[in-house]
């Protein structure tokens, strides 16, 4: 799997070139040609981790032990059912000129009273906080309900998950809090010299790093105990390339964010493949800019584009709160509308699933209601069947479910990054089928008389249904194709989705070599919240795209 | 060992984040616990208590603090450690200290030089009285004294409302080893409420935000959304082009806020906004150009009573003062905000962060005169989704949201299915027609965008406030319909 897939230059220029399929860093200091190692590394204790000084407040049977404090308060209040995250959390930001460890212990509780949420959150880890935290969730929802004056449309819409019990550890390799401080830094330095060293290489741009390790406990009044040893990696390494004002930007190879630890890093190779990357960009920063005629084309996405298509547009889309209607004041509603259950939402062509699975940011055993996530299937060969779901809002599917011999349960994608925020709907990660037929991104362009391909594209502006997006030419790199070649960089364009229409004008699919991964971090919530979000997708032939000027 | 009082205690005591007091005395155990001189220390503490309404009912609540106690540290060779915690107690603020210290004793530092310290300027902070008692006073009341008539208001148009009610609390201190110390402490509140049909055919939105409590008529705004959810049944389409636009102050806000992003001084010298002499190149910026409507006049002022911000940045290198700031005066570009002191010394320019918000000044025609001065246009009542299409041209795109109506002949004729739009403050600011009385915009749903993100512009709820004016504006490119409600 690419992390990134540029357009091979045999499509500009006689010369036969592999399509670059792939490339990765070795991040590791002792992994990288010796001329890349930092020439003023300062000596010093290398055997001193993070962890080396970084006690936990809390011993996991202290947090345990808050939580079933937490429950007893509420339970004693006699409400429906309530609930409790709370977690200890370390973050490590491991740079070269700024080193940042930040701690800190949170508890949020709900708790249900006639279909109305109460959440009260802290931070204090004495039993009487978190009583009072306890007591406080519930006389919000109390009051929140009184003022309601009639129970919910959705009051019987909880359907809490099977009662669990058990403890769940993030299967890492090594735990970035046990390596050496020195090491961080030298990987950082090193990755930094190797950009450097190239001449190509622009500036701005950097690397950055930063491991999460997590102790979070759910307890409910159901009677669920989980305790979830989490460990996260969010490795950006991003620098641009430029000729006068055509720039690019290169990411390093098979980063991105996981669920994995220090071996995130431990990628055999990065020198040659980032040179190799910065090479293949670099003939694209030489093609002429123009702008292109308003109108109508067929147009490429590659993988990583297609997966911000994904994050920005489909996914958010499938959540079930939004469908819903929960949220039509704040992040907004849904094209896939209930009533297209069954029906076609894209072309035959597009399968996408969602899953928590290992190696993903989003891995869990346990969602933030307690739920196993499932690996579910949304959109099956075009057809919508089925959403991303919470145990607030599963029962909306009950009828769809029983129709077709599935069970009502969540699939597992309640979401808390800090258990002092409210509990919301993001998308596992997606994961659309790539295409059975042998295709590169060269041969998804090689039959297009005039279009457009679009690579490393992030950045889509949607509106609040999720019925459109955009594409700015200016954020992300769009060409012009002619005859199947790539002649021009595309510049003072937008590029105007519908996103069912869009969809459904799926032509053709990559094969597997086109696969990219892509990360986003996407906010909903009010107070909106940070999660991030990941995907995987091959490139995509659609059948058409709107061009408009970006000028006004 | 030191604790907070539990919030609900400090509800009762019409304080619930710390005081100026209990803050100097965390800053200054912290500072008694090292020794390295290169050191600062910020807390900030910040009170939540937020009402959701969904589907005419209280979907939920959610109140609490969350705390932030951060030390930072770093030696001639520079190296900057800083170690954060959200513990008040003693023990865990003495572990912040020995954190960064064991940090900064083992990691590996560049050979880049420190820029000169940076002055102290605590003399030069600007007096702000942004803290409201009444906006504490309301929070015990809230839910069942405004929320029930909020809901009903909008139920007795056979409406559902949804939206929230939130209100906060913030009071921050930053101190150094030399002797800078900065506190700061801010309410702020804001009600929003959409309202629909049924069948969620039509949108109406109306809000309101205040630093005080006692200025927000929640009825109103519940009034005002149900309204305009009533005038918007039935929307018809009409054909995308450049049109008059009257926009609304929820419309106006967001699209000044990108503007926020222009005036950052250090980019714009560098080619990087629409302020700058040479798009892409650093050949500085275009100052005393004419560049918007001689109407135009933009203000930055951390005491400013409607708005206003935090007298200072940059807590834990020194918090350095935020100076008021004519940014725009008779349409010409008078300043921008440079936050390298180096930079900003050299050219000089003004020593400051990027403006937390901005006041426009505004003019006298109300937006009923607007639209009865109008033969034919589109009433936007608010913007949403609005991005960064280009910043060097300030180009944005976006959509139009809660409430959108074709106006003819002086008067709204019906409503109109939702536009995406495509437009630039350095368009439509210099194409004016009218502008209205301005107040300060309520912004709704509105979380950060990838680049103010990058560019690190506090966008966390409550955005901080921005005064515009409603403005009615001639060829705004309504470039495309889209499907949404």
């Amino acid at each position: 799997m690419s992390h990134f897939s540029l357009i091979s230059r045999s499509m500009f220029a006689p010369t036969r070139r592999d399509f670059l399929a792939t490339a990765s860093c070795a991040i590791a200091g002792r992994f990288l040609d010796p001329r890349f190692r930092v020439a003023r590394v300062i000596p010093a204790n290398t055997s001193l981790s993070a962890q080396a000084f970084l006690e936990n407040r809390l011993p996991t049977a202290g947090l345990q032990s808050l939580a079933a404090r937490a429950v007893d308060a509420t339970r004693q209040t006699g409400v429906a059912y309530a609930d409790i995250r709370i977690a200890e959390q370390h973050r490590l930001d491991p740079g070269i000129v700024q080193a940042s460890l930040i701690s800190q212990m949170t508890y949020g509780v709900r708790a249900l009273v006639d279909g109305v949420w109460g959440f009260a959150y802290g931070r204090d880890p004495s039993p009487d906080a978190v009583t009072r935290c306890a007591q406080a969730a519930v006389a919000g929802a109390r009051v929140a309900a009184q003022a309601t004056n009639r129970r919910a449309d959705r009051s019987s819409g909880w359907m809490p998950p099977p009662v669990a019990t058990g403890e769940w550890r993030t299967p890492i390799q090594i735990d970035p809090f046990e390596v050496p401080l020195q090491q961080h830094s030298e990987v950082s330095e090193a990755l930094n010299a190797l950009v450097k060293r190239m001449p190509e290489m622009d500036t701005p741009g950097g690397i950055g790093m930063q491991w999460t390790r997590e102790t979070r406990v759910f307890a409910s009044t159901a009677g669920s105990h989980l305790t979830q040893y989490l460990y996260r990696s969010q490795i950006d390494g991003a620098f641009h390339v430029s000729y006068g004002r055509n720039a690019l930007v290169v990411k390093l190879p098979d980063l991105g964010w996981t669920s994995r630890g220090y071996e995130a890093v431990l990628i055999p190779d990065t020198a040659d493949r980032f040179k190799n990357a910065v090479e293949d960009v670099l003939w694209l920063t030489r093609l002429p800019m123009a702008t292109i005629d308003v109108g109508r084309y067929p147009v490429v996405l590659d993988g990583h584009t297609m997966g911000s298509v994904l994050l920005s547009v489909v996914g958010p889309s499938l959540e079930l709160d939004r469908v819903l209607g929960d949220e039509v004041d704040a992040s907004g509603g849904s094209r896939f509308t209930l009533d297209l259950l069954g029906a076609p939402v894209a072309s035959p062509l597009l399968t996408l699933t969602g899953h928590r699975n290992m190696p993903e940011i989003q891995a869990v055993q346990w969602d933030d209601d307690g739920a196993v996530p499932t690996p579910h299937t949304v959109i099956k060969e075009g057809v919508l069947v089925d959403y991303h779901t919470s145990n607030s809002t599963v029962a909306a599917l009950t009828e769809w479910y029983q129709r077709n011999g599935k069970a009502v349960a969540s699939n597992g994608c309640a979401t808390t990054v800090d258990p002092q925020t409210v509990v919301t709907i993001q998308p596992p990660h997606l994961q659309m089928s790539p295409g059975t037929a042998r295709r590169s991104l060269e041969e998804l362009c090689h039959g297009m008389a005039h279009g457009i391909v679009v690579l490393t594209g992030t950045y889509l502006a949607t509106d609040q249904n999720l019925s459109s997006a955009s594409f700015s030419a200016e954020y992300t790199p769009c060409f012009e194709i002619k005859q199947g070649k790539l002649i021009r960089r595309i510049q003072g364009s937008v590029l105007q989705l519908n996103t069912l229409p869009f969809l459904k004008g799926l032509v053709a699919l990559g094969d597997e070599t086109t696969i990219c991964r892509g990360n986003q971090m996407r906010s909903k919530g009010y107070p909106w919240q940070d999660t991030p979000v990941s995907a995987v997708a091959p490139a995509a032939l659609f059948k058409e795209i709107n061009v408009m000027s970006a000028k006004e | 060992m030191r604790m907070l009082p539990p919030l609900e205690e400090r509800l009762a005591a019409g304080r619930p984040v710390i005081t100026r007091d209990q803050a100097l005395a965390v800053m200054q155990q912290i500072m008694a616990h090292t020794t390295i001189a290169n050191a600062g220390a910020e807390i900030e503490h910040v009170y939540h208590g937020v009402t959701r309404l969904a589907h005419g009912a209280v979907r939920s609540t959610n109140d609490g603090d969350y705390l932030r106690i951060g030390f930072r540290t770093s030696r001639a060779v520079v190296l900057n450690v800083y170690v954060e915690t959200n513990q008040f107690d003693d023990q865990s603020i003495r572990a912040v200290v020995e954190r960064a210290e064991a940090l900064l004793k083992d990691m590996i530092g560049s050979n880049e030089e420190l820029g000169p310290r940076q002055a102290m300027q605590q003399d030069r902070y600007l007096p702000t009285a942004l803290w409201h008692e009444p906006s504490i006073a309301a929070i015990p009341s809230v839910r069942t004294a405004e929320i029930p008539k909020i809901l009903e208001t909008v139920r007795a148009r056979r409406l559902q409302a949804s939206g929230m009610v939130g209100i906060m609390a913030r009071a921050m201190m930053a101190l150094t080893r030399d002797g800078i110390t900065a506190f700061h402490e801010e309410t702020d509140c804001e009600v929003n409420v959409t309202a629909r049909p049924d069948d969620g055919t039509s949108s109406g939105w109306s809000g309101q935000a205040s630093r005080d409590w006692s200025q927000l008529d929640p009825v109103r705004v519940a009034t005002d959304a149900a309204d305009i959810a009533e005038r918007g049944l039935h929307p018809s389409a009409v054909e995308p082009g450049r049109r008059v636009a009257i926009l609304g102050p929820a419309a106006v806000v967001q699209l000044m806020r990108f503007l926020v992003l222009h005036f950052d001084g250090e980019g714009s010298d560098n080619g990087g906004t629409g302020f700058s002499k040479v798009p892409g190149r650093p050949k500085g910026s275009r100052f005393l150009q004419r560049l918007f409507d001689p109407r135009v006049h933009i203000t930055v002022d951390p005491t400013d009573p409607l708005g206003g911000y935090q007298a200072w940045f940059g807590g834990l290198v020194g918090a350095s003062a935020n100076p008021a700031l004519t940014l725009i005066e008779g349409g010409v570009l008078k300043n921008l905000t440079y936050r390298i002191m180096e930079i900003a010394l050299q050219l000089g320019r003004p020593y400051s962060d990027l403006p937390h918000g901005l006041h426009m000044q505004g003019g006298e025609t109300t937006v009923a005169q607007m639209i009865a001065q109008c033969d034919e246009g589109i009433y936007v009542n608010r913007f949403s989704s609005v991005d960064v299409v280009d910043m060097q041209s300030g180009m944005l795109t976006g959509v139009t949201r809660d409430g959108c109506f074709l106006i003819k002949h002086g008067k709204i004729d019906r409503p109109v299915k939702n536009f995406r739009f495509l437009t630039s403050p350095f368009f439509f600011l210099n194409n004016i027609l009218a502008m209205g009385p301005t107040q300060r915009a309520a912004f709704g749903y509105a979380p950060p965008t990838m680049m103010e993100r990058e560019v690190g512009i506090p966008s966390d709820w409550p955005r901080r406030p921005m005064i515009v004016p409603p403005l009615m504006v001639r060829d705004f490119n309504f470039n495309a319909l889209i499907d949404a409600v």
